[in-house]
């Protein structure tokens, strides 16, 4: 009878304590994502902000005063031209960084990564493996992590995948691998996945297919 | 004569300890401090600036940007159809074009337990710039066709984070409740709301038969990139 209470007592504690576990891992996550990297770089990420939009606006205004002095036909031609290399319909080329992932992980950290990659400059980013490498457009847009590969809305990638980033190589590098930084958490949380940062002179990405 | 000279010794460092009080008592208080009030109340200036800054520059922008697509429609007008055909489908497959058709209205709150102020926004009752980022994510996953928040369109290349208590949508800074509204398949764009139900935050969600969603303004650089020729 008392060995009874016992086990029971015992199985009672450790479902308890396994479910606290659980509760603290996802908290630690969450935690791990949410935070801050240090009050200088967030006050500096409003500060990039400030100073993009300050561009945008002088950029604005000079496009304006373009339109405004008859360079129509320029205008809308160079528009066509943005716009191309933007819309993924066009291959491409530039310097940038080329990181590697032996593994795939939570496909949040995916959207992690792009974001700080963005942040960082990159006007273009693609994703690959030896077989594809998909531009990320609106088309290709959503990340899922599915039976050890990655799902890129319609594209299934198999480790080992490359993340593809066009930009000023130096910043990009940079941002992405500073001591803390977005691959240091990704490989914190994930040791037995390695991630590796090339940084290249020139990189292609080859127009989306229909 | 022993005693004496060990009252004067006490005597003597007495006055000293009295001088050097007296001294630091008449000392000017140093205006910026190390303690942690003081970091707090410069990050919150520092912040608020910023924050002033930002809603001129976005003032700025909103009619110089006004005044561009006027323009830009008086000269589409004068172009070729084919070049305006060229540019209307660039624009569409980029994110610059205006959207219309059924979606969903997505609301995301803090829990009502909470406020969002002194820079203590980092805890499961508060709507994160990282739920933003997941239900993007997922909305594109379930093939929206059109998404923003708060009234700024997203793409893809539209980066969602957090600075302190607010939230960068591109360049812009966006406060709760977000409004997130997107277009396509009402049944498989509600799914996407489920993985957000974990947390402790107000979410709403509302079908709606029609929604018209901007397109993007944030102009993306080409700095770096060049046409290869196939």
């Amino acid at each position: 009878m008392k060995k009874t209470v016992f086990i029971t007592i015992a199985v009672v504690l450790g479902i308890l304590l396994s479910l606290q576990i659980r509760s603290f891992k996802r908290l630690e996550s969450f935690i791990e994502r949410s935070k801050p990297a240090d009050v200088l770089a967030e006050l500096r990420t409003f500060q990039v902000a400030n100073e993009q939009l300050r561009v945008r606006v002088s950029e604005e205004s000079k496009a304006v005063s373009d339109l405004e002095s008859n360079e129509q036909r320029v205008s809308v031609e160079d528009e066509i031209k943005r716009l191309d290399l933007l819309a993924g319909t066009r291959s491409i080329a530039g310097e940038g960084v080329l990181l590697t992932f032996t593994e795939v992980p939570e496909e949040f950290w995916m959207s992690d990564l792009v974001t700080q990659l963005i942040s960082a400059g990159a006007e273009a980013i693609a994703v690959g493996d030896t077989q594809n490498v998909i531009r990320l457009t609106s088309r290709t847009a959503g990340f899922r992590s599915v039976g050890g590969g990655l799902m890129m809305r319609r594209y299934f990638l198999k480790p080992p995948f490359h993340v593809i980033a066009i930009g000023s190589k130096s910043e990009l590098r940079k941002s992405v691998a500073q001591e803390g930084g977005i691959v240091d958490r990704i490989t914190s949380a994930h040791p037995q996945l390695k991630i590796t940062v090339q940084v290249l002179d020139r990189i292609t990405i080859p127009a989306l297919k229909d | 004569m022993r005693f004496r000279l060990v009252d004067i010794g006490f005597v003597a460092i007495g006055l000293a300890i009295g001088v050097i009080l007296s001294l630091q008592i008449r000392a000017h208080p140093v205006k910026i401090g190390s303690s942690a009030l003081d970091q707090f109340e410069t990050k919150k200036a520092i912040l608020t600036s910023l924050s002033v800054e930002q809603e001129e520059l976005k003032q700025k922008l909103a009619a110089i940007e006004a005044k561009k697509e006027e323009l830009k429609a008086l000269i589409a007008g004068r172009s070729s159809k084919k070049t305006v055909q060229t540019l209307e489908n660039l624009k569409e497959l980029a994110g610059y074009s205006q959207v219309t058709g059924d979606g969903i209205r997505i609301t995301l709150n803090d829990n009502v337990s909470v406020t969002r102020l002194d820079f203590s926004s980092i805890n499961e009752n508060f709507v994160q710039a990282t739920d933003l980022r997941d239900l993007v994510n997922v909305l594109f996953l379930k093939d929206a066709k059109a998404i923003s928040i708060n009234g700024h369109r997203i793409t893809p290349m539209t980066p969602i984070q957090s600075v302190f208590d607010s939230i960068l949508v591109g360049s812009l800074q966006i406060s709760p409740p977000f409004t997130v509204e997107t277009i396509g398949n009402q049944t498989a764009l509600t799914e996407a709301v489920k993985n957000l139900t974990k947390r402790n935050i107000q979410i709403l969600t509302d079908p709606l038969p029609s929604i018209q969603i901007q397109p993007a303004q944030d102009s993306t650089t080409a700095k770096f990139l060049s046409l290869i020729t196939e």
